[in-house]
């Protein structure tokens, strides 16, 4: 509106300043004057009976100057005297006030005729005091009788006047007890009329100014609780409260917008995570593929059946060992075969790989020692195929030196707290921590380098198990043996499928 | 739209709100002017001329108010103002009490009725001696030094009642029973006046003879003691003629009261309404009226010129108007007409 742009600032301070300003005034201007009027009246009405009041210190006047002349001439004092003059004159001075002019009118005329009376009368008394003075009895007498009788007169004059004013005034005075009653009314009622006008003003103030706060003192209070669907507020006042409303509602958007937009990042980061995941199976899967193609290259069962009739020549031939190792060899392949990319148990994979010791002791003669410290009750442990023969194989390519005395590959396996473990230790020339970290950091690298390779088993191991610390390569340096140890968490499906 | 309906409240409360102070305002106000009004009369300058008192007889008489309003009338025309006093009856003491205060009170001029002449005399006198005009009014006192005399002329009144005696009568055997006021100093000469008057106009009638019945009070009752005596006493008198307007109206009721009504043949004096009204039933035959009005305001006409020329006539007489029953409605018409006027014009 118009009138505001006057109050740019401050607007709710004006408007109560304003309304208390315009109720305060009201009243103000009403007692005001109220009482003006009450007191006017009140005042003409005091002034009804003066009229009267003045008639009647006329009398008493007049009746002073009567005794005192009276006193005087009975006693003839001076003392007398001198009141009857100071009464003469206040009598005097007094009827000066009385109407001397030719009105139309029965009260003037009475005054009139008082005022003129009491000069006659004055007139006489005073030749009476003379007359007194002179010794003169019988004149004065006569003198007194007169001024007795003007006397008689003028008090019934001051009566006749003083009756008919009294009525007069009697009346005016009836007339301004019922306007006073019919003002009293109207203050009453202007009154009334003040303080209702002034509740509905305060009212419809109050509320103006009091429904926004409310409704966002509301709205703030859903808000608090956590529901941030809240209506907008709907302020339409143009004073602080509508600034404070506009900008609860932006604040409301901009909290709403910022937590949708954390909710659709977690959503995207989610997504991406999934894709993540599955990107990485897609290579397990590709590798695992990988690894049946090459297990599928050599055809195990031509070489397993020749293996096998090696055997059985060996035996016609009556050459044991010869038969024996060709078994062995035979059994080698055997499991190879069948159990390319199933599960085992640990007894089979133990048995494995002491086959293929027992090849590689009839290879290098038995200057290869074996050892194994195995805790039976993990023979039925499950786990992947094909875990352990690598690692030996690589102990014995990598680790061992071939020509040494004394080589020695030792098994152990342990039940640690929540998983077993499995240590293929040698005593050969060890690695360097820089070559131990090239190993596990080669562990995606496809170019196996012959063989089922280091890398394909951490692979596997962590494949499998979903975890990726459960292989370890320990060296003390060079020459001083290798430890390759594999974890085998127990808790999980292993240990149960045995 | 709130807004604008709070804006609006507030203008129409406010507007409410002036309006009753508005009203409140306008009553007080009129209560102002109300009392006002009585100081504005003493303080204008409606100044008039001169300040006359006028003494009546009594001040309750038809004839006396009549005459009232002809002074007031005439005071008016001429701008002064007339002081109307007079004992409540006939009271000759009062009369010179009101005389002396008029005195006193040191009036422009003196307009007074005389209701003992040897009484009043010295007041006059006194009175002219200090410089205040004096008017005698219906009766006069020719031995005092008053300027003038404004009334009726008695002797004239007398052959009025005689002619209407005789028209009354007719041919018939009349006795006539004269209500006559006969206190002690009390106008006598006028009333002789008055009976020489009648004998003059009835003294062609043998069939005519008169009684004369005095009052020797001016009490109310004992003109009414003497009225209903004569009524029921004397077989004789068949006619009555009262000389005042009170005497008038108690013959007519007493002769209603004794139902003599058409036996007994009123005559009187004055015309004031009630009088009229048994004329027209025929209850009382005839009147005379000396014109009321008339005197008063020629009296203060006569005055205003000696106040202003020092002198005017000394006998002024008002016409005398008969009504009988012929005539009494043109009259009452007349008269209403005459009085409404001049009441309006107050």
């Amino acid at each position: 509106m118009e009138k505001s742009k006057h109050f740019p600032k401050n607007k709710i301070r004006t408007r109560l300043i304003l309304c208390f300003l315009i109720t305060t005034t009201l009243m103000g201007i009403t007692n005001i004057y109220v009482y003006m009027n009450v007191n006017t009246i009140m005042k003409k009405v005091d002034t009804i009976y003066v009229s009267n009041i003045n008639l009647n210190e006329l009398s008493t006047l007049l009746n002073n100057v009567e005794s005192s002349i009276e006193a005087y001439l009975l006693t003839n004092s001076s003392d007398n005297l001198a009141s009857y003059f100071n009464n003469f004159e206040k009598l005097k001075l007094k009827s000066e006030e009385l109407n001397s002019k030719i009105i139309d009118d029965e009260t003037a005329l009475l005054e009139k005729n008082i005022k003129s009376m009491i000069e006659t009368y004055m007139d006489v008394t005073d030749k009476a005091v003379k007359e007194k003075r002179a010794r003169n009895v019988n004149r004065y007498a006569l003198s007194y009788k007169e001024a007795v009788k003007l006397y008689g007169y003028i008090n019934e004059y001051i009566t006749k006047l003083n009756n008919i004013r009294f009525q007069n005034n009697t009346k005016q005075y009836i007339v301004a007890a019922s306007n006073l009653k019919y003002i009293e009314f109207l203050n009453f009622t202007i009154i009334i009329l003040t303080i209702v006008l002034n509740i509905i003003l305060i009212l419809l103030i109050t509320y103006k100014i009091t429904k926004p706060i409310i409704e966002l003192s509301n709205a703030a209070d859903r808000i608090a609780e956590g529901n941030f669907d809240v209506r907008e507020v709907r302020v339409e006042s143009d004073d602080e409260i509508g600034v404070m409303a506009l900008a609860f509602n932006t604040m409301v958007k901009s909290i709403k917008n910022y937590i949708s937009e954390i909710q659709q990042k977690a959503e995207l980061e989610g997504k991406l995570k999934e894709q993540e995941l599955q990107n990485l199976s897609m290579k397990t899967y590709l590798k695992e593929a990988q690894l049946r193609s090459f297990q599928s290259q050599i055809d195990p069962h031509f070489l397993y059946n020749t293996l096998n009739a090696g055997v059985q020549l060996a035996i016609m031939e009556e050459a044991d060992r010869t038969g024996e190792f060709i078994e062995n060899v035979a059994e080698l392949f055997r499991y190879t075969t069948r159990k390319s990319g199933k599960t085992a148990t640990l007894g089979e994979e133990i048995n494995h790989v002491e086959n293929y010791i027992y090849i590689l002791k009839t290879r290098f003669s038995s200057r290869l020692k074996y050892e194994k410290e195995i805790d039976e009750s993990l023979y039925n442990l499950v786990l992947p195929s094909m875990l352990l023969q690598p690692i030996v194989e690589n102990a014995f390519v990598h680790g061992l030196d071939q020509l040494g005395a004394g080589n020695t590959i030792k098994i152990t396996v342990k039940r640690k707290v929540d998983r077993a473990e499995i240590c293929i230790s040698d005593n050969g020339t060890g690695m360097s921590e820089e070559e131990i970290q090239k190993v596990m950091n080669k562990r995606w690298d496809e170019k196996a380098e012959g063989g089922i390779g280091i890398s394909n088993v951490i692979n596997r191991i962590s494949l499998f198990y979903g975890a990726a610390d459960l292989f370890e390569i320990k060296s003390e340096g060079k020459g001083k043996g290798t430890q390759m140890y594999i974890y085998i968490p127990l808790d999980g499906e292993g240990e149960k499928l045995a | 739209m709130r807004k604008r309906d709070l804006a609006i409240f507030i203008i129409i409360g406010l507007i409410v709100f002036l309006f009753t102070m508005a009203i409140y305002l306008s009553t007080a106000n009129k209560f102002k002017v109300d009392s006002m009004e009585k100081e504005d009369l003493l303080n204008k300058e409606n100044v008039l001329k001169y300040h006359f008192a006028v003494i009546c007889e009594s001040m309750d008489e038809p004839f006396w108010q009549s005459l009232r309003k002809g002074a007031k009338k005439a005071g008016e025309d001429f701008n002064v103002a007339v002081e109307f006093n007079g004992p409540r009856t006939t009271n000759v003491e009062e009369e010179i009490k009101y005389l002396e205060i008029a005195i006193a009170s040191k009036v422009d001029g003196i307009i007074t009725h005389i209701s003992d002449e040897e009484k009043m005399t010295p007041y006059i006198d006194k009175a002219v001696d200090m410089g205040i005009p004096v008017i005698t009014l219906n009766n006069d006192a020719q031995s005092s030094m008053r300027q003038s005399y404004v009334g009726v002329n008695r002797y004239n009144l007398g052959l009025e009642w005689g002619k209407l005696i005789a028209l009354a009568a007719s041919d018939k055997d009349t006795v006539v029973g004269i209500i006559y006021p006969d206190y002690k100093n009390f106008e006598s000469n006028h009333h002789e006046m008055i009976l020489l008057g009648i004998n003059e106009s009835t003294k062609s009638y043998p069939n005519i003879q008169f009684k004369i019945v005095s009052v020797k009070d001016s009490e109310i009752f004992s003109s009414e003691e003497a009225i209903r005596e004569i009524l029921i006493n004397d077989d004789h008198v068949n006619m009555i003629l009262c000389m005042n307007a009170a005497d008038t109206l108690r013959a007519a009721k007493a002769v209603v009261d004794l139902n003599r009504v058409g036996d007994v043949t009123i005559i009187g004096y004055h015309d004031n309404p009630e009088i009229l009204n048994y004329i027209k039933n025929g209850v009382i035959y005839g009147t005379i009226a000396g014109d009321a009005m008339g005197m008063g305001y020629k009296s203060i006409e006569a005055m205003v010129e000696l106040k202003e020329n020092k002198r005017t006539s000394e006998f002024i007489t008002s016409k005398l108007n008969v009504i009988t029953n012929d005539n009494v409605q043109k009259y009452i018409v007349d008269k209403e007409k005459k009085e409404y006027f001049e009441d309006g014009e107050k």
